[in-house]
């Protein structure tokens, strides 16, 4: 990856994503690319440092030795094992080291205000191990000693407060699954196939078992002056990220956690406490929050109304667009887990889907690039806004396919088609891009990201 | 020629610049869309309150989300505990609300004390804000655009064909006031928080004057005061341009069709015609089991990844006149000024770089370690 110009791109639009892509394409000689794919390995000082050297396993490493297959006894049953505690905190396997978050380096002009992808072909059930949640970050990551973290709630209420951790924690807990999102998830492909890769096309998703406090009982404790319509949340990061919540979303379901996956947040997603609002847009559940602000009238500040709102062809923009329609993707295969090597047979496809308005109800899945589909099977509980898995079993006949999925929740709302979703939005709106995803398998397993529109 | 005029013709060739890029709209600043099938936005008035029940019973908040019923033993929706008033927390001081409550509306509530000229504001932006936005606003490298963009709405690229949207203040942006909040804490990106609120007024009114904002029917001239009255007297060329979404009822939606919902003849297939795969570190197309080893990280590296985190954002593209890396042109001076006089402005600071160029968690050891690498990759 070089440095030039052309790829310093912030990238706040999709126009100049799309543009730093051609250019980064351009600058990459052929061969280089095509070794690239061939060799099918690769890893960057970035990722490498990320594993860590004692992490490597060579390619030879991952050989099988005959000796260890049956009838032979494998010998790692033969002698002792390392101690038990030689990772006090514990490690996944060395041949799972390739495992990892991911950025895609045109994207940002900076690795401070940038996102990172989590992994969904290399996920397996509902829930993100906290090393894997994405991150988006507007000012880089901050660490906060917990002693120093302070959380003021102020303006409309009976009793402003500070609270400390020890505050916050002495408070009745609930722990729920939900998953967790940037509205920009899948933004790259609105203005046709931009990125060869579920990691990239949808892993600004991550889902998680949160724990933490309602802000419902809080606000029991402190008291809401009649009047108060609306809350402001505040970072105390360098971007102090803040965006205008309405009451009906504070007093439904909304909470302060301060922990994730049964452990305290990681600095990526917020430690020690950030807002959560289930089902909504991320960059409103404020990370490394310091305070909360109640009024009768929203703030329209920049995130709300120039970022994060869908603009559409006639020139006007949706503004408050929160919550995540139902969408999905499917993750087995996917342009980095393919079908090469694999023969015609019984075979499964797998996905996740997703809802902020409440359950998943039904996922269909589609074999011919959208002209017939059938109901898959829901493989684990059907929890309300959190990833909800499925599956579709069927007989490849070795053929060239074209797969995709697409969900409903339970309110009714269908995720669109491409072609649907470009007649109601046009191309420029950037967020919430929920078009069903596209996978085209090939005879020979390969897959790759494909879109139909109409001729 | 006066320094305003100056500055103003300079700016308009930035803007002339960037509407040529414009494609295919009539739509000039100031306009709503001529079609206007959609209801402004009012900040004073949010229509979409309260919980309703839709067509299957269910009951629907105003973000269309369903609100389970509190049933026992079901932990969605409903609290364990409820009612319980501990009072836990301390009561801040008044010293301690004024510190932190520094949001603004965009009725201008909140905004604090404080004035600055434009002429004044335009030297603090240079100083402060020309590194990534340009000394016009009109950006540098890829970092955000702050002037131009009128007329450029309506435009819709397809697969990277087209010029897209340039959404800038002056294009997009509806109220000026929320602004202040956001400079106040979120910028300069590398060193936050760290303007006064007269800069912050003055910045604000350098920027309305490049965008050619005119209030109450006058120009902004570069000894036109800035200050809270005047910021909520100003409106924006897009104030009317958004539209609250009703998420009660998603205007994006599909159909559960089940078969011959397409009909193949008459779609296209399209393929990834900018094949940003490989750009995707490391590759895609990974077998699962089957990796090498990673390549051992040098010193050379560590300066190198810090110098792309930290300093390549200005360094790789010359903004505010940062000698790029790799340009020998712009270092044959420099190095021959002797290491010294580099790490010193590195650590402290010179002209239009901040102390460490803004990454103040950096140790000094490690800047050097940077301008090394910057000195010999340059030479």
């Amino acid at each position: 990856m070089n440095n030039s110009k052309e790829n310093l791109s912030y990238a706040p639009s999709v126009a100049e994503s799309i543009d730093s892509a051609v250019q980064t394409q351009e600058s990459l000689p052929q061969e280089t690319r095509r070794n690239f794919l061939k060799r099918g390995v690769s890893l960057s000082v970035g990722a490498a440092a990320a594993m860590g050297g004692a992490m490597s396993v060579s390619a030879e490493g991952f050989k099988p030795d005959p000796e260890n297959l049956p009838p032979h006894i494998a010998k790692w049953g033969k002698s002792w094992g390392r101690d038990a505690n030689t990772h006090p905190y514990g490690i996944p396997s060395k041949y799972e080291a390739n495992v990892v978050r991911r950025i895609v380096p045109w994207l940002t002009a900076d690795q401070k205000a940038t996102v990172v992808f989590t992994p969904w072909q290399d996920i397996e059930g509902t829930v993100t191990p906290n090393g894997l949640h994405f991150i988006r970050t507007h000012g880089g990551v901050v660490d906060i000693n917990p002693l120093e973290w302070r959380l003021m709630i102020h303006g409309m209420v009976d009793r402003p407060v500070i609270l400390t951790l020890e505050d916050l924690k002495r408070y009745p807990s609930v722990t729920r699954q939900h998953f967790f999102s940037c509205p920009a998830n899948s933004a790259m492909e609105s203005r046709g196939p931009g990125l060869d890769s579920v990691q990239a096309t949808h892993g600004m998703l991550s889902c998680s078992v949160y724990t933490g406090v309602e802000l419902k009982t809080i606000l029991d404790d402190i008291g809401l002056k009649e009047g108060a319509k609306w809350m402001f949340s505040e970072g105390s990061d360098p971007a102090s990220v803040g965006r205008s919540v309405p009451i009906e979303k504070v007093l439904d379901d909304a909470m302060l956690v301060y922990a994730m996956n049964g452990e305290a947040l990681r600095p990526e997603n917020g430690y020690p406490v950030r807002l959560l609002l289930p089902g909504w847009e991320g960059v409103l559940q404020t990370k490394w929050l310091r305070r909360l602000k109640f009024d009768d009238k929203a703030w329209w500040v920049r995130e709300e109304n120039t970022k994060y709102t869908e603009l559409l062809p006639d020139g006007h923009a949706k503004m408050f667009n929160w919550v995540f329609e139902s969408d999905s993707v499917i993750t087995t295969p996917c342009p980095e887990r393919d079908w090469q090597g694999m023969k015609a047979g019984p075979m499964k496809i797998a996905g996740i889907a997703w809802s902020g308005r409440g359950k998943v109800e039904h996922v269909d899945v589609t074999l011919d690039g959208g002209k017939t589909w059938k109901e898959a099977t829901i493989t684990s509980e059907k929890l309300p806004k959190s990833v909800t898995r499925f599956e579709f079993f069927f007989e490849w006949d070795g053929k060239p396919m074209m797969i995709g999925s697409r969900s409903t929740d339970e309110t009714g709302y269908t995720q669109p088609s491409e072609q649907e979703l470009l007649e109601q939005k046009g191309t420029e709106f950037i967020y919430h891009r929920n078009a069903v995803q596209l996978w085209e398998v090939s005879a020979n397993g390969e897959v790759h990201n494909v879109q139909i529109r109409n001729a | 020629m006066s320094k305003s005029v100056m500055r103003k013709s300079i700016g308009m060739v930035a803007v002339a610049a960037l509407s040529a890029l414009a494609l295919g709209s009539s739509l000039q600043a100031g306009e709503t869309p001529a079609k206007a099938s959609y209801t402004p936005a009012d900040p004073d008035h949010y229509p979409f309150r309260g919980i309703v029940t839709n067509k299957k019973g269910q009951k629907i908040n105003v973000d269309g989300a369903v609100v389970r019923p509190a049933i026992e033993g079901d932990l969605i929706n409903h609290s364990p505990v409820t009612g319980y008033k501990p009072h836990l927390g301390t009561k801040p001081t008044q010293e301690m609300i004024d510190a932190w409550n520094v949001d603004v509306r965009p009725d201008g509530k909140g905004l604090p004390p404080g004035k600055m000229t434009v002429e004044q504001g335009s030297e603090v932006f240079a100083k402060n804000c020309a590194m990534c936005h340009g000394e016009f606003g009109e950006g540098s490298g890829k970092n955000p655009v702050l002037v131009g963009g009128q007329g450029t709405l309506k435009n819709q690229a397809h697969n990277g064909g087209e010029e897209g949207p340039e959404k800038t203040l002056g294009s997009y942006a509806s109220y000026i006031a929320p602004y202040f909040w956001y400079i106040k804490v979120a910028m300069p990106l590398p060193t936050p928080k760290s303007l006064s609120d007269d800069e912050v007024y003055g910045i604000l009114g350098y920027l309305l004057q490049l965008n050619e904002i005119e209030v109450n029917g006058k120009e902004i001239e570069d000894d036109t005061v800035i200050d809270a009255a005047f910021i909520k007297s100003v409106h924006l060329p897009n104030e009317k341009g958004f539209e609250y979404n009703d998420l009660r009822h998603p205007y994006s939606h599909g159909n559960r069709c089940m078969k011959d919902c397409i009909d193949p003849k008459k779609v296209k297939v399209m393929h990834i015609g900018v094949d940003a795969t490989d750009s995707i570190v490391p590759s895609v197309q990974v077998p699962r089991y089957n990796m090498e080893e990673p390549k051992k990280k040098s010193g050379g590296n560590a300066a190198q990844s810090d110098y792309k985190a930290s300093c390549a954002a200005c360094h790789d593209s010359g903004a505010a006149g940062a000698p790029v890396v790799g340009e020998k042109g712009d270092w044959t001076a420099r190095i021959k000024a002797g290491n010294d006089t580099l790490y010193t402005h590195a650590i402290k600071g010179f002209n239009g770089m901040p102390p460490k160029g803004g990454a103040m968690s950096l140790k000094d050891d490690q800047v050097k370690a940077i301008v090394d690498y910057m000195v010999h990759a340059s030479k």
